[in-house]
């Protein structure tokens, strides 16, 4: 992952001072998110990443998409927090739950970065099933992320969470049922139903 | 009114003095009256009273209307003072046989010696006594007059009216100089030929009547005058400072260096004497008094001389033919810093009672558009009160006055305007010169050298820092520039933001 990292190639406008600056002029400022967003959802696709820890990602040499060594800035933690803000409202992004209290105003610490949005996964996901042939049958989340017939495709080692949503999508049109197992995220299974 | 000539503006509207010529009171709103007829042009203006002339400006039509009245041609004034509705006026009476515009020092001068002609003595060779000029034969012994005896005038050409007083009233037959009150010799109780005169002229401290001089006996009514009517007060101020002038007649004196008065000699006896005596105690007190302020009246003479020489050199140097040794740039720079010196004729509270500001935020405008045009068009108030403050030399102005005075460019109409930045940041600026502009040229600023500082923008560009900061925000509201934060300061950048946009859009 490391050095896929390092080879990966970040657009200009990454080396560019004021992006690392909060801008005070309204338009300039949207324009700036818009930028952001852009950048880190090619990253994110990049890497194959889902989970944004906005404190840790902001730590100096955390992270080479918010700390620009090369013209020595860094994002803060304030103005990286307006900008998933604003990718929450424009749902390319969702803050993450906390599973214990079911609160989302605790702590603003971590989000899901939808480089694809859960019902692209869920369509994604569907037309895997159909291809496979899993139609009626039951699998683990585990199974669909991790198994051996996952592999190769775009949702291969998928963050759970995300996965979960999409399959909640799936549900919700009456392609599949959620059952809840002993509580392990992992073991909640999902039955596909036929075409 | 045909007596009245139109006046020479400034930019401004503020009339433009004579060298020389002092202004002593302003005063707005004044109407004028031709005769008992109202001016139907003239009727809301601010009248300007200075040592050589009355000048009303207009404040409808300035150019069009506006006129002068010569204080030479006035040959005496009236007073109203004013009732109920009806404001206070002043009446000027006209000569009725001198021109408006006399070519005014041959004139004067005959006019002014008329009056105080001063007899000259001669010494009798025999018994060494005082004759008067036009005794023929001692008056003493008898003895003629020598065609070659020395005629001594007893004071100088400027006749002050004290020492006239002082001679009208010597003794014939003794020479004593009695006190003007006295009809008969205090020493040798002769008759002293003339009645004494209740001059008011002589006299400025007098509670003094109406009229300068007693209005003239053969009917008044055929005379020519003008009316000022004071609206809004000023009548006042006005009055005594309008009798002054007219006691000084400035447009007489072509020389600058004053004659000092000369003082009646004394003689330690008689009435005139002790007061005499009683006068110099008095001046003696208000002499150890003033001993306290005199480094400073000799500063603001100073200054006064300075601001003379500068224009003297300014316009030395404007007649010299370029290229004549000293560089072109030389020149130039000297210009500047005299042009920044001279204000020769400053606006004072006292000169201009209530319409101080009006008048201070005019004369402001008028120093200022040039400076601007030279220094982009814009300079924050404290360094435009440093600039102001030191053109003007003396009768400094407060903080606050330029505040005012600043706040009045936009009713006036003046070529220049007050701008408050939000963060409080008072300029001054030229009218002409918008934000957009301001911002458009930043904006090529940073596009030609890069990133730029608030620190190189004040460089580039001539301006105060804080002013620099300002026009730096400004622009980069208008989306043009972005800013860098880091350790080092706020660089601005070009907005490749929404530049970006445009070409995503695109």
């Amino acid at each position: 992952m490391q050095s896929e990292s390092n080879s990966y190639k970040f657009p200009a406008i990454h080396d560019f001072p004021p992006l690392y600056t909060r801008q005070p002029t309204e338009s300039t400022w949207q324009n700036q998110v818009k930028e952001w967003e852009r950048i880190i959802l090619a990253y994110y696709r990049s890497q194959r990443l889902y989970r944004l820890n906005l404190v840790e990602a902001t730590v100096p040499g955390a992270s080479p998409l918010f700390d620009n060594t090369k013209i020595k800035r860094r994002l803060s933690l304030e103005t990286l927090e307006e900008i998933v803000n604003e990718m929450v409202r424009k749902g390319l992004a969702e803050w993450v739950t906390d599973s214990n209290t079911g609160s989302k105003s605790a702590a603003r610490t971590q989000a899901l970065i939808y480089w694809r949005k859960p019902e692209e996964w869920s369509s994604l996901l569907w037309n895997w099933i159909n291809e496979q042939g899993f139609n009626n049958s039951i699998m683990t989340v585990y199974e669909i992320a991790n198994g051996e017939a996952a592999e190769g495709t775009d949702f291969y080692e998928m963050d759970t969470t995300v996965l979960i949503k999409a399959l909640e999508v799936l549900s919700a049109n009456g392609n599949a049922q959620i059952f809840t197992g002993t509580g392990d995220v992992d073991s909640i299974g999902v039955k596909f139903f036929g075409t | 009114m045909d007596r009245c000539k139109p006046v020479d503006l400034s930019s401004s509207q503020r009339p433009v003095f004579l060298p020389n010529e002092r202004l002593l009171a302003s005063q707005g709103p004044v109407g004028l009256y031709d005769g008992k007829e109202k001016s139907v042009q003239h009727q809301e203006g601010v009248g300007y009273l200075t040592s050589h002339r009355v000048i009303y400006v207009d404040s409808k039509d300035p150019r069009k209307n506006s006129v002068q009245l010569e204080l030479a041609s006035i040959k005496s004034i009236d007073t109203y003072a004013g009732f109920l509705s009806r404001s206070p006026k002043i009446t000027l009476y006209l000569d009725n046989s001198r021109p408006s515009f006399p070519s005014s020092s041959a004139d004067s001068e005959s006019s002014s010696s008329l009056p105080t002609k001063v007899l000259g003595t001669w010494h009798c060779p025999i018994c060494s006594f005082q004759n008067t000029e036009d005794l023929e034969k001692c008056q003493l012994c008898g003895v003629p007059k020598p065609a070659n005896i020395q005629v001594i005038t007893p004071i100088s050409t400027t006749s002050s009216p004290k020492s006239v007083e002082a001679d009208a009233n010597a003794c014939p037959i003794c020479t004593f100089i009695n006190h003007p009150s006295m009809v008969r010799c205090e020493m040798c109780d002769s008759e002293i030929g003339k009645t004494p005169t209740p001059s008011t002229l002589s006299e400025p401290g007098n509670a003094s009547p109406i009229s300068i001089t007693p209005p003239p006996e053969d009917g008044k009514g055929d005379e020519p005058y003008i009316k000022i009517a004071f609206r809004a007060g000023g009548y006042t101020t006005w009055l005594p400072n309008l009798k002054s002038a007219l006691a000084t007649k400035a447009w007489e004196q072509k020389v600058e260096p004053e004659v000092e008065r000369p003082v009646a000699s004394s003689r330690g006896v008689g009435i005139s004497a002790i007061q005499e005596r009683i006068e110099k105690t008095r001046l003696d007190a208000a002499e150890t008094l003033t001993d306290a302020f005199k480094d400073l009246d000799g500063l603001m003479a100073k200054a006064a001389e300075m601001v003379k020489l500068a224009e003297s050199i300014t316009t030395k140097i404007s007649k010299e033919p370029q290229g004549s040794g000293t560089s072109e740039n030389d020149t130039l720079a000297l210009n500047t810093y005299l042009m920044e010196l001279g204000i020769s004729n400053p606006v004072t509270r006292d000169s201009t009672g209530s319409s101080y500001h009006q008048e201070l935020a005019r004369e402001l405008a008028d120093f200022l558009v040039p400076i601007l045009e030279r220094q982009g068009g814009m300079k924050s108030l404290a360094d435009v009160y440093c600039l102001f403050n030191r053109a003007r030399g003396v009768a400094l102005i407060s903080p606050e006055d330029l505040y005012k005075s600043s706040c009045q460019f936009d009713t006036l109409h003046l070529p220049v305007r007050l701008k408050r930045y939000e963060s409080g940041l008072l300029v001054i600026q030229s009218l002409n010169l918008s934000d957009d502009r301001v911002a458009q040229r930043i904006a090529n600023h940073v596009k030609q050298y890069g990133p730029l500082t608030a620190m190189r923008i004040a460089e580039l560009e001539n301006l105060a820092l804080p002013v620099a900061v300002e026009q730096l925000y400004m622009t980069e509201a208008k989306g043009l520039l972005c800013r860098d934060a880091s350790s080092a300061g706020i660089t601005f950048f070009e907005n490749l933001f929404l530049q970006n946009q445009q070409v995503a859009s695109q």
